[in-house]
């Protein structure tokens, strides 16, 4: 189990992560979200043991972070850190060796992993010959030969075609099936929301929002209310609640500031005549991350 | 740990060597050495004229200067023999036809108002310096010579006055001789030979530790790296890998110059080649100075300070270079070390100038400098080995100041990528404690 227990960490007066705290177990994929410069990376780097936290303690199976530890954790980089003189092979070899694998063990499972990406032929090849797409699987692949206990991934969709988003998807929840502890991190809300159970919501070093998914959108006050009857924009607004009425079509999208106004406001549309649709719904992800960041922002 | 760290060093290292650059500059080098040092069959193979004549016609109007010349000109000496051959001909009038191509030179000899000579030149066009310097001497020693037979002076006393003054040499200092006063001509040409190889070798170390660090850097692998070894295992292998490398280009260097002896068979070929003759008289020249014994029992110490020194310039190459984020900023962070180089270069070439200097030897223990400048000046007598083993001592404390503190600032440079306020994180990397 990942454990990251009140830790702080400040650059001068600037402080990039501010008391933050969570647990990943094994199986889990935890969803670390946060806008640019939110602290994301320095909480990545503290548990990739790059930096020292100012405060708290970041421990892997209750052990503390050291270079034993490190060669148990896969970390993809957002910005790629390939080398790109390297063939593919040479590359993993690279990598592999530093995470204390024999060359054998890195032989081994390149193949395969050469093989579940489509790009077996690509092995002796050098990377910088190789198309973006391409780079993302060898880059992807470097962080798993090892077969990581801990595994970041730091926007690991970024560039890739929805073929390729598909086979990452694969990858990543057989690595969840086998029992690795899974970070994620990503500007994409929909591939967030199809993965992580957990989720912790960071906004300028601080927690804003953490918890598990469900819980987290269920606990969220405000709902959208799609609404399908014979009632006008001005009557909806009128109404206790409704922050805001669109009209999209036949359809109208009522945004209301907590769920306890649904039923007020069911209770008035249902007097209505035509009612087709009423339905009640949580906000996704990616409104509540606006929401939150962008609140916290102004 | 130190299994990383073999590994890193070893890749670092096969990825230098293994690299087609690499290989077509040693082969390049091969062929290079080789030929520099067979230069004279490579010269006689492609053949041509090596025994060229200068054609000296000489109008003499004074009728008295003609065989005075022809004297001095074709058996005058100079300092060193040039190799170049004359034929001194007498003509009755100007006859500018007669001067056909270069070697064709007429000289016009005429009375001047003071019972001396005027000289009138012809030549087809401009002509070899040391043709002009040997006629120019010669025609100035007759111009002595027939002021002086206008003082009524004996033949047997102009040839007595002619004759170079015998000097015997005596010293007062033990294990002095005559040879040895030719350093510095000598010097001038040695120098060179082995300073320049090392301040390449120097100037290679700095360029691949600044460009291995900053290709990990600009793509980001040092994140992955780093987090696997300590910046401490990734830097002293970065070091190493470019030392190693140096010594093995070092080695091929000397391989190179035996295939090339090899060939060369030990055959004195060169004087069978007038123009390039003087090689091998200044190779001789340095074989009498003596300068090889002094040479054979200084190597072991200057090759000391050679490789802490080399040592010493990467670590400062490795430091500076994980405080950049790409080539172009390593480049112009470097510029104050390359000058140092140089300073150490041009003043090692002059350093016959400052004999007796004691600045030029205070400058000689400077870190840095000393590995370039040191060699010349030990081997001139201005400095000895225990100047030499000071200058190693000062290396090797600056060694353990660049290592104690630059780690600190290694540290935080290689996981650093921006250049704002570079020189306050640095400072305060430099506070921060282990």
């Amino acid at each position: 189990m990942l454990k990251v227990k009140n830790v702080s960490k400040s650059y001068g007066d600037f402080k990039a992560v501010d008391n933050l705290s969570f647990e990943v177990k094994e199986g889990e994929i935890f969803g670390l979200l946060g806008a640019n410069g939110a602290g994301k990376t320095t909480t990545f780097r503290m548990i990739m043991n790059l930096l020292t936290p100012d405060k708290g303690t970041i421990t892997l199976d209750n052990k503390k972070i050291d270079y034993d530890v490190t060669d148990k954790i896969g970390f993809l980089t957002e910005e790629r850190s390939l080398l790109l003189k390297l063939t593919v092979k040479e590359l993993m070899i690279y990598y592999g060796t530093l995470k204390s694998m024999k060359k054998e063990q890195i032989e081994k499972n390149l193949k395969i992993w050469l093989k579940k990406f489509k790009i077996e032929d690509y092995e002796n090849k050098k990377i910088k010959e190789l198309s973006k797409g391409n780079k993302q699987k060898v880059q992807f692949i470097s962080s798993i030969i090892h077969e990581p206990k801990l595994l970041i991934l730091d926007e690991p969709f970024s560039g890739l075609d929805p073929i390729n988003v598909d086979m990452f998807i694969n990858a990543i929840n057989d690595l969840k099936e086998k029992g690795t502890i899974i970070i994620f991190s990503s500007h994409q809300m929909n591939n967030v929301e199809l993965f992580c159970e957990k989720l912790l919501i960071l906004n300028k070093g601080k927690t804003i929002l953490q918890g598990s998914l469900k819980d987290i959108k269920n606990n969220y006050d405000e709902r959208r209310i799609l609404i399908k009857a014979d009632v006008t924009k001005a009557e909806l607004l009128k109404l206790n609640g409704v922050k805001s009425v669109i009209i999209k079509g036949d359809e109208i999208e009522v945004n209301i500031e907590n769920k306890k106004y649904a039923k007020d406001i069911f209770d008035y549309v249902s007097k209505k005549n035509n009612v087709l649709k009423f339905e009640v719904v949580e906000l996704s992800l990616h409104e509540i991350f606006t929401k939150e960041v962008g609140d916290v922002n102004e | 740990m130190s299994r990383k760290f073999w590994f890193l060093t070893t890749q670092s290292l096969l990825k230098k060597i293994k690299t087609k650059t690499f290989i077509i500059v040693n082969i390049l080098l091969l062929i290079a050495f080789s030929s520099l040092m067979n230069i004279d069959r490579i010269v006689l193979f492609f053949g041509g004229n090596f025994n060229k004549e200068n054609n000296i016609m000489i109008v003499d109007n004074t009728y008295k200067s003609y065989d005075l010349i022809k004297d001095q000109i074709e058996n005058g000496s100079t300092i060193i023999d040039n190799g170049l051959k004359f034929k001194v001909t007498k003509l009755d009038k100007i006859e500018k036809k007669k001067v056909k191509k270069d070697e064709d030179i007429m000289l016009v000899i005429n009375n001047n108002e003071e019972n001396t000579i005027d000289v009138n030149m012809i030549t087809y066009g401009y002509i070899d310096s040391s043709v002009y310097q040997i006629i120019t001497s010669s025609l100035n020693k007759v111009k002595q010579t027939l002021a002086i037979e206008n003082l009524d002076i004996s033949k047997e006393e102009l040839s007595k006055l002619n004759e170079s003054v015998s000097i015997k040499r005596e010293y007062i200092q033990k294990g002095k001789n005559e040879n040895e006063e030719s350093m510095e001509y000598v010097l001038s040409i040695v120098t060179p030979i082995i300073i320049f190889p090392f301040f390449m070798l120097v100037t290679l170390v700095i360029q691949m530790i600044g460009a291995e660090i900053n290709e990990e850097k600009s793509t980001r692998s040092m994140e992955i790296i780093i987090s696997n070894v300590s910046a401490k295992v990734h830097f002293f292998s970065k070091v190493l890998a470019s030392n190693l490398f140096v010594i093995i280009q070092c080695i091929l260097f000397i391989i190179y110059s035996l295939i090339g002896a090899l060939i060369r068979g030990g055959t004195p070929k060169i004087d069978t080649i007038n123009n390039v003759g003087q090689v091998s008289k200044v190779t001789n020249m340095i074989n009498d100075t003596g300068i090889f014994n002094n040479v054979i029992s200084y190597i072991p110490f200057v090759l000391i300070l050679m490789l802490v020194t080399l040592l010493g310039y990467s670590l400062l190459a490795g430091i500076l270079a994980s405080m950049t984020t790409n080539m172009e900023d390593f480049q112009q962070l470097q510029t104050p070390m390359m000058v140092i180089l140089l300073v150490g270069f041009y003043l090692s070439i002059m350093s016959a100038m400052f004999d007796g200097s004691l600045f030029i030897r205070i400058i000689s223990y400077i870190p840095f400098i000393s590995a370039i400048l040191s060699p010349s000046l030990l081997l001139s007598g201005v400095i000895g080995i225990k100047d030499i083993i000071l200058s190693t001592l000062l290396m090797i404390v600056v060694i353990y100041l660049l290592i104690k503190y630059g780690l600190k600032i290694y540290k935080e440079g290689i996981l650093n990528y921006s250049s704002n306020k570079l020189w306050k994180k640095m400072f305060k990397a430099l506070k921060e404690k282990n």
